[in-house]
């Protein structure tokens, strides 16, 4: 399969996706981490692909939804953004409610 | 490949040119990260934007503006960027 269709597939085969540079649990990246904590601090499952293991995906993803850096995190199959807007919708309690949402639906 | 010093000018005449910002502020954040996995060179910074353009646009929208603003520099020069946009009411 074609890698953009491998990642069409995974953001909307789950309501929330986080692409990151190693696992929640051992995140290779201070941005991934925070933005994989500000995810799992809302308490909603989600999917996560690590990056590093994948670097067709590593490749790509970047022209995906022409967004150039790492972490991307998906809701609903949509770019929501990178650890900064992650970061700054989980203060605002945007983020949760977005997550419940998606989750909800799925 | 540049120097930090250059990188942070090369940002910070681009993002004029396109957003006619009212205040740019570039921290240089390299030194946190060096050596990490995959850092490959590059620089990491934190920019804090501030300008009307941002006016009315969401999150993802500025963010957006200000990847398009540094164009093919965050290919190879910019490893990281932290990204604050805000319209001066905001700032």
């Amino acid at each position: 399969m074609d890698v953009l269709d491998r990642i069409k597939e995974q953001v909307e085969g789950n309501a929330i996706v986080i692409y990151m540079k190693g696992s929640p649990q051992l995140p290779a990246c201070g941005f991934s981490s925070r933005a994989a904590q500000a995810l799992g601090a809302c308490g909603v499952e989600f999917a996560y692909v690590n990056v590093l293991e994948d670097p067709e995906i590593f490749e790509n993803l970047p022209r995906y939804a022409d967004w150039p850096t790492f972490p991307q995190i998906y809701i609903n199959g949509e770019l929501v953004g990178g650890c900064d807007i992650t970061l700054e919708l989980y203060q605002s309690g945007e983020l949760k409610k977005m997550m419940e949402e998606a989750s909800a639906k799925a | 490949m540049m120097n930090n010093e250059e990188r942070i000018n090369m940002i910070k005449e681009r993002l004029k040119h396109s957003l006619s910002p009212v205040s740019i502020d570039i921290i240089d954040d390299s030194h946190k990260h060096a050596g990490h996995a995959s850092a490959k060179g590059g620089g990491h910074f934190t920019v804090t934007v501030v300008a009307e353009g941002f006016d009315g646009k969401s999150l993802i929208q500025r963010h957006r503006m200000v990847y398009e603003a540094i164009g093919d520099g965050m290919k190879s020069e910019i490893h990281a960027l932290s990204i604050k946009a805000k319209t001066p009411n905001e700032a």
